[in-house]
């Protein structure tokens, strides 16, 4: 498991809420509606607990719609966007409503473009943020979109960080009026937590 | 005498980021944790100003402020929020806060800040 201490862990939660809070002002501007945020939450896990960590957070556990995007650089991961059924239904429902889309005929098709898009700019604001505050350089791989309603099973088919302990970064958002609620996990490998933890100490040394 | 600053934040480094971006002066600094912190804190003794985060557990910014405002109206807050929504900082400002500053908060944001309510 991995070891984060103290001072690191509540520089990351600090980051982490900055990056997200970005990413939900871009989410917000394309809903042109607000999004509350809750507060992050950081914790190592086991390789075993990646899966269950991330179904215990979706409350429809058989029915998640999943963004996911591997990053690369001083530090690696995986991006997750985790969207429960109805949520994914609601977004596109909101986006396409204010483009005035009516066919029937294309909604797969859409379907698959808005979630991608939302995922696109949720994960991208966070991990440009993340990047540019912490002075480092983040490349990204295209992301995949998995539209079914994928099982827990499914879902641990999808994930390749499943092999390897990680360090769970889980933040939460949802909307007022419309069922919108997801999830955003970051997965970071242990082998390449020495790079995350040097960006970490040079932020914390610029800050406090 | 000092100026009196009372930081709510659930985030220690959060609180710690405020206070390196203070210019030097002389300061009675409090802290808070949680919005019910807060309250507590100012009611037992009121602040000259307010550093507020928004995204808290159990009561948020949001709420905080509102109930901040209603122990006294004159109560003076700058939130300093991760929250960058446009809604969000209408909000604020609705509720009566003095100004919105983006996270992290830089020297220059925290100096305008404490001179505003210094004059």
């Amino acid at each position: 498991m991995i070891e984060l201490s103290e001072e690191r862990h509540e520089a990351l939660v600090e980051l982490i809420n900055i990056c997200f809070g970005r990413a939900m002002a871009s989410l917000a501007e394309l809903l042109e509606s607000h999004i509350h945020l809750s507060v992050p939450v950081i914790r190592s896990v086991s390789p075993e607990e990646v899966i269950k960590a991330l179904t215990a957070s979706i409350e429809e556990k058989d029915e998640v719609t999943i963004v996911q995007q591997a990053f690369g650089g001083e530090f690696a991961g995986e991006a997750v966007l985790a969207l429960p059924g109805w949520t994914s239904q609601s977004l596109v429902a909101m986006l396409t409503e204010q483009s005035g889309f009516t066919s029937d005929l294309e909604i797969d098709k859409l379907n698959l473009e808005v979630i991608l898009e939302v995922g696109n700019i949720v994960i991208g604001a966070c991990l440009g943020q993340f990047a540019e505050l912490l002075e480092s350089r983040i490349s990204y791989s295209p992301p995949a979109v998995f539209l079914d309603r994928i099982t827990s099973a499914g879902l641990k088919e999808r994930l390749t960080t499943r092999e390897m302990g990680a360090l769970l970064v889980q933040t939460r958002f949802s909307h007022k009026e419309r069922e919108v609620t997801g999830y955003l996990f970051f997965f970071l490998s242990q082998f390449c937590l020495e790079g995350l933890f040097k960006a970490v100490d040079r932020f914390i040394e610029k800050m406090s | 005498m000092p100026l009196s600053l009372l930081l709510v934040d659930d985030s220690p480094f959060g609180r710690k980021m405020v206070k390196k971006c203070l210019p030097p002066g002389d300061y009675r600094i409090r802290e808070a944790s949680d919005g019910r912190e807060c309250l507590d804190l100012y009611r037992q003794e009121a602040a000259d100003l307010v550093f507020l985060d928004l995204t808290m557990p159990e009561m948020d910014g949001f709420e905080t402020l509102a109930r901040l405002k209603e122990i006294d109206p004159d109560c003076r807050v700058i939130v300093v929020s991760a929250d960058i929504q446009p809604a969000a900082r209408e909000e604020v400002m609705k509720l009566g806060a003095l100004d919105f500053i983006k996270k992290p908060p830089s020297s220059e944001t925290i100096k305008e800040a404490v001179a505003r309510v210094q004059s």
